[in-house]
């Protein structure tokens, strides 16, 4: 019963998985196809030693991911800490939160930029109530354009950990809130030394997710910025995208997509290591 | 979800409650400014979304919802991604679900190889897969084909619909299969009309998943699909938006009516979106 389900992640996972990791050590051009050549570590020392590029993008990759998930964290936990208790339109609200997760994020991308660009929405609303006298450059300065791309990595990104959150705090007896109180505990005390604890595992889990997407994602900022101004936004995810299918060194870009997993397997297990070891100390 | 409502310490009285209810108004029409931006300007005249400094359109007029239909590739483009996310969703409910069954049922070395493998592809970059992908269907003669898109969406459908079925599977007794089998049932037999029947909401998870998943996509599509006539809407919508790139009306407009099904399933669909999200993460 599960060989159908084993070929095909055999045959389309797995098999491209290590030909891709194969592809990292060979001189391979989309332009010349047919024409690869083993070179060893060549594509991984040039990357890790002689592309000044591959580090600024990793340092934003890096800067971005860090930003969203706690962003999202933070406003995730907010909300469903407001969202707990008996409201009326509960299902009225959750597909308004929900709607971030499941639009596509080319429509998100177009979104965003007719609300953000000089001549934008936001941009013609702000000038016409005089609140502005120039437009805000959101998608054009490499400082704006990095918090732009955050932002709206936020708001792809919370809605996931509000459901989550609120379905596990949902899950703890409110018996324990009622005995804290009868003990004369006080909502900030009862909050801190009931609900934070009882959330931490499953706070591990969903930052540790929402930090692998980010890293990988590719999406979000390519629709909204293409990884520009100057290559400000641009990501590890972006990089190999470009290099591969832009510029055809199928070999070079298998190589970043190599380093990038490697380097997000070592991001993961540190957190999981460290999250880990407050959970036992705590 | 639907344990017991946890109840909060908060004073219950009016004040509290109506301030509750403005927070979360406020919130969100600010997480809802976006898509209200699009809709509102979508449905302004060709002329005003383009000039306009007012939020709402002075007169409701669907010139931009023409002008996308009558110039360009939009209606087939939708056409195509409905094809692609139907024969999507079935794929992965058939295969997941007989995969989420011997992962559920069966122990062994082998299995439990299986199931760590899927775990990793979960968090595997999908560049990494994409790459050689691409070669092989340059090298099929695959590149452009409805197939190709197909098989490597599984490559990420898969892994996630397995872990997630294998959930609903275990929390069927056993004993009922058991019983079936001992009335002289085979066991794919009890699996079709037993476990089947009975994990009917995980089914439907799993499928729309898969649905929205074909449905948002771009990278992979950007890569295999070649022929604007055979892209689907998320590419369709990018070249749109590179083709008409002062037209923001129609734009706005196409990318209005793409959002649509999306919507469907938020009304009509939305538990199993939920449960879908809430199983990722604890299978995660």
């Amino acid at each position: 019963m599960i060989s159908p389900s084993v070929l095909i992640i055999l045959l389309l996972s797995v098999y491209p998985v290590l030909f891709g990791s194969y592809i990292a050590f060979t001189k391979y051009n989309l332009m010349s196809p047919g024409a690869s050549e083993f070179t060893g570590l060549k594509n991984i020392t040039r990357l890790l030693t002689n592309d000044p590029e591959f580090y600024e993008y990793l340092g934003f990759t890096f800067t971005y991911t860090i930003s969203v998930t706690l962003g999202s964290y933070l406003l995730g936990l907010g909300l469903a800490l407001l969202l707990n208790r008996e409201l009326k339109f509960r299902g009225l609200i959750r597909a308004a939160i929900l709607i971030p997760w499941v639009i596509p994020p080319v429509i998100a991308g177009i979104c965003w930029k007719w609300l953000l660009m000089s001549d934008g929405m936001l941009n013609r609303l702000l000038m016409s109530a005089r609140l502005i006298r120039e437009p805000v450059l959101f998608l054009g300065t490499a400082d704006f354009s990095r918090m732009t791309v955050i932002v709206t990595g936020i708001w792809s990104n919370f809605p996931f950990m509000t459901l989550v959150i609120l379905a596990s705090l949902q899950g703890i007896p409110g018996e324990i809130y009622e005995s804290a109180k009868i003990d004369g505990a006080r909502a900030t005390q009862s909050f801190r030394y009931i609900t934070l604890p009882l959330l931490r595992e499953i706070s591990v889990t969903v930052t540790s997710l929402v930090f692998i997407w980010t890293y990988l994602n590719f999406e979000n900022i390519y629709t909204l910025t293409m990884g520009g101004p100057a290559n400000k936004t641009m990501t590890l995810s972006i990089f190999s995208y470009n290099t591969a299918f832009n510029r055809g060194n199928i070999g070079y870009a298998s190589a970043i997509t190599v380093i990038e997993l490697v380097s997000l397997t070592v991001l993961v297990q540190v957190f999981r290591r460290v999250a880990g070891r407050r959970e036992r100390t705590a | 979800m639907r344990t017991k409502q946890a109840r909060v310490p908060v004073r219950r009285n009016g004040n509290t409650q109506v301030a509750v209810y403005l927070v979360i108004f406020i919130a969100a029409m600010l997480v809802l400014l976006p898509i209200f931006t699009m809709v509102a300007t979508s449905l302004k005249t060709n002329h005003e979304s383009q000039i306009s400094t007012r939020f709402f359109p002075e007169k409701i007029s669907f010139e931009n919802y023409g002008l996308v239909i009558s110039r360009s590739n939009f209606l087939m483009n939708m056409g195509n991604s409905a094809v692609v996310a139907v024969l999507l969703t079935v794929a992965t409910i058939a295969l997941s679900s007989l995969a989420g069954y011997a992962l559920s049922r069966f122990k062994g070395r082998f299995f439990s190889i299986f199931s760590t493998v899927l775990l990793m592809l979960y968090i595997f970059p999908k560049m990494l897969a994409l790459i050689p992908l691409f070669t092989i269907f340059v090298k099929l003669r695959l590149i452009d084909t409805k197939l190709a898109l197909i098989a490597s969406y599984l490559t990420v459908s898969l892994p996630f619909s397995i872990w997630m079925i294998k959930g609903f599977f275990d929390s069927v007794p056993w004993e009922l299969e058991e019983a079936a089998m001992i009335e002289g049932v085979s066991q794919f037999g009890s699996f079709v009309r037993i476990i089947l029947p009975l994990s009917t909401p995980g089914l439907a998870a799993v499928g729309i998943y898969a649905f929205i998943y074909a449905w948002k996509e771009f990278m992979q599509a950007s890569i295999i699909l070649r022929k604007d006539a055979g892209k689907t809407i998320s590419v369709g919508l990018y070249v749109f938006v590179q083709q008409f790139n002062i037209d923001w009306g129609s734009m706005l407009a196409a990318a209005t009516m793409a959002s649509v099904p999306i919507a469907l399933f938020l009304i009509f669909a939305q538990k199993y979106i939920v449960q879908g999200l809430t199983a990722g993460a604890v299978k995660g």
